[in-house]
């Protein structure tokens, strides 16, 4: 099983170009370390530039500027093919919208990145597939995933992320789209799945109940980050 | 990897586009191999019924009019060559078979045309599958799609020029022009797939006497088939199987003077083939138009489809796809349909030329076999492959953009 590697950002900085051609720097982070397994909030506004962080960390968007390692390995200097595969064996992502495939069914939508990389899912990555959907509490394993409540599709999605043994778990606002009773389900699932496999979990959360239970919260504002605990 | 669950779950998520996509690239396909596929069949067909009638000599008059009748038994009057040449061919020697065919009776819709027992076995190449060939005056042998049984009599009518009849139906005009001569059907002719299988055969004397122009024969003489004697009666047409390739040049050349004309029908079919080919060509290059507009509508389709997509494919990238996966979705996506099309668009002309090719039978008799050929292949073949390269390119083209950007959209 891959572990989880401390996580650092030196002199990152992200830019891009608003719609008025201006130069606009949406994240500038001098330094920030995420040790390995450690379960963190990122905090802060809309346009705060969390997301954007998220991005950084997951290697989807490579920074304008500065270097992104995990343990030994220099995520921003990684061709494309690489920082792909990288992805795929150490990043489970959970969405604000679940983002599953609504023609697919429980398990299908389960065994999605499997097929990134093979033809077909060897039976002990079914089994697998299966013991989630029973110790998730998730719905028939044939059932579509467009009929789900919100809450249902939800924990499919972190089977979906935790399927290949992720070490960083990132999370965009994984609770903003539920309503209270099945936010707090799915805030008890991701930090319970994170500790028990000591996977590093990075959450983008408004969800104050959420960042009081995680190990540290990185507030931020305007791209860069105001305090971090 | 494994595509294909995306790729199913894309096609049952559009499925109502994907329907209207595969039916309309199957019915440009369709239109190009039904045309071609008919057009084949039409001269296959043609050329085999011709294939009993080397050369044909007649009066002067339209050539094409000339095959028409004497091949494909189109009712129209056709002007009398004088019967003295009828035993001229049969005494040249560079004629192998020669037999008169006498046109203008009509039975309940059932031409009935008056030659030799010879001719009505194509000089010994059929068989009848029932009873016997024509022996004396008065006997008839049928087609084998003629519904009438062995032993039946009946009389004859005139036919009227241009009249299209329906086989086997009694048109009201047939009762007012009934002859007295009464003949009863011997025998059954198998099936040439050509128009002669709804004709009733009978001597080409009883023909003649019908008409009150006596038998062809010395008084009293009441044999049939030849050679003839004394006044032979004036005749439609005469079909004439040369000795070889040199004489039939050369029978032609002669035939062709003194109030007579000559042709090969095959000759005649082949310019005729020629104007059918012109306009296949002319629809095979409007039907190619068709397609290539109708594949760049696909082909706009597909983008804005890939378009829509944009986020799921985005998150594919980020659950880990690379970008070769997504690549492959999109691609196999456009390239199933395509070739579904294509696959239904060869189906759909094909039965659209059989449908056509029915009702030419049902009209004429002619029997029709149309089967897609390799030119219709190709043409599939060749959209196919375009349509691969089409969503080859909408696939790069769907693919380009930035991940985060899509994501976030």
């Amino acid at each position: 099983m891959k572990s989880a590697q401390a996580m650092c950002f030196t002199g990152v900085t992200v830019q891009r170009v608003d719609h008025g051609g201006r130069v606009v720097r949406t994240l500038d982070i001098e330094t920030l370390i995420i040790p390995a397994g450690a379960k963190i909030g990122i905090a802060g506004a809309s346009g705060a530039g969390k997301t954007t962080l998220l991005d950084v960390a997951s290697g989807l968007l490579v920074p304008t500027d500065g270097r992104v390692d995990w343990g030994d390995l220099h995520l921003s200097h990684l061709s494309r093919a690489a920082c792909d595969r990288w992805r795929r064996e150490t990043v489970g992502f959970v969405f604000q919208d679940f983002h599953l495939v609504p023609e697919l069914t429980v398990l299908d939508n389960i065994l999605l990145p499997v097929w990134f990389g093979a033809f077909r899912a060897p039976s002990a990555i079914r089994l697998k597939a299966l013991s989630f959907i029973e110790r998730l509490n998730l719905p028939a394993p044939r059932r579509l995933a467009g009929v789900l409540s919100r809450g249902e599709q939800q924990r499919v999605a972190i089977a979906r992320a935790l399927m290949l043994d992720a070490p960083l778990i990132i999370a965009d606002e994984p609770t903003a789209s539920l309503d209270a009773v099945n936010g707090a389900e799915i805030a008890d699932l991701l930090i319970a799945e994170a500790t028990h496999r000591g996977a590093t979990l990075l959450v983008a959360t408004h969800d104050k109940d959420l960042l009081a239970r995680l190990d540290g919260a990185v507030q931020m504002d305007a791209g860069q980050i105001r305090s971090a605990t | 990897m494994n595509p294909l669950p995306i790729l199913l779950a894309d096609l049952r998520a559009m499925r109502k586009s994907a329907a209207f996509i595969v039916v309309l690239i199957g019915v440009a396909v369709a239109l190009g191999v039904a045309v071609g596929a008919q057009e084949r069949a039409l001269r296959q067909a043609s050329a085999r019924a011709a294939a009993d009638f080397p050369l044909l000599i007649g009066a002067p008059s339209s050539q094409t009019q000339l095959v028409l009748t004497a091949v494909y038994l189109q009712p129209e009057a056709l002007p009398l060559m004088s019967g003295q040449a009828l035993n001229a061919l049969l005494n040249d020697p560079r004629v192998a078979e020669a037999a008169p065919l006498a046109y203008g009776d009509v039975v309940t819709g059932y031409p009935v045309i008056g030659t030799t027992a010879a001719f009505a076995t194509r000089w010994g190449r059929l068989t009848p599958t029932e009873g016997r060939i024509f022996a004396e005056e008065g006997e008839a042998v049928i087609g084998a799609d003629v519904k009438l049984a062995i032993g039946r009599s009946f009389r004859p009518s005139h036919a009227m020029a241009g009249e299209r009849s329906h086989p086997g139906v009694e048109a009201e005009e047939e009762a007012g022009h009934r002859h007295d001569t009464s003949l009863t059907v011997v025998g059954r002719l198998p099936r040439t797939s050509s128009p002669w299988d709804r004709a009733i055969l009978i001597p080409v004397e009883s023909v003649w006497e019908t008409h009150g122009l006596g038998n062809g024969h010395e008084p009293g003489d009441e044999r049939i088939g030849p050679p003839y004697a004394g006044t032979i009666p004036g005749l439609p047409a005469i079909v004439v199987k040369p000795r070889g390739v040199a004489d039939a040049y050369q029978l032609r050349a002669k035939y062709r003077q003194d109030g007579s004309m000559a042709l090969f029908p095959a000759e005649v079919l082949t310019s005729l083939y020629q104007t059918v080919g012109d306009i296949r060509d002319l629809l095979v290059v409007a039907a190619g138009l068709n397609n290539v507009v109708v594949f760049l509508a696909i082909m706009l389709l597909l983008v804005t489809l890939a378009g829509l997509r944009r986020r799921r494919y985005a998150i594919l990238r980020a659950l880990g796809a690379t970008r070769f996966y997504v690549c492959l979705v999109v691609w196999l996506t456009g390239a199933t349909l395509v070739t579904a099309g294509c696959l239904l668009g060869l189906s759909m002309g094909w039965g659209a030329a059989l449908g056509i090719s029915t009702l030419i039978e049902w009209n004429t008799g002619l029997v029709l076999q149309p089967v897609p050929g390799g030119d219709e292949a190709m043409l599939c073949f060749a959209m196919v492959a375009m349509g691969w390269f089409m969503s080859l390119v909408v696939a790069i083209m769907a693919t380009r953009g930035d991940v985060v950007t899509s994501l976030r959209s």
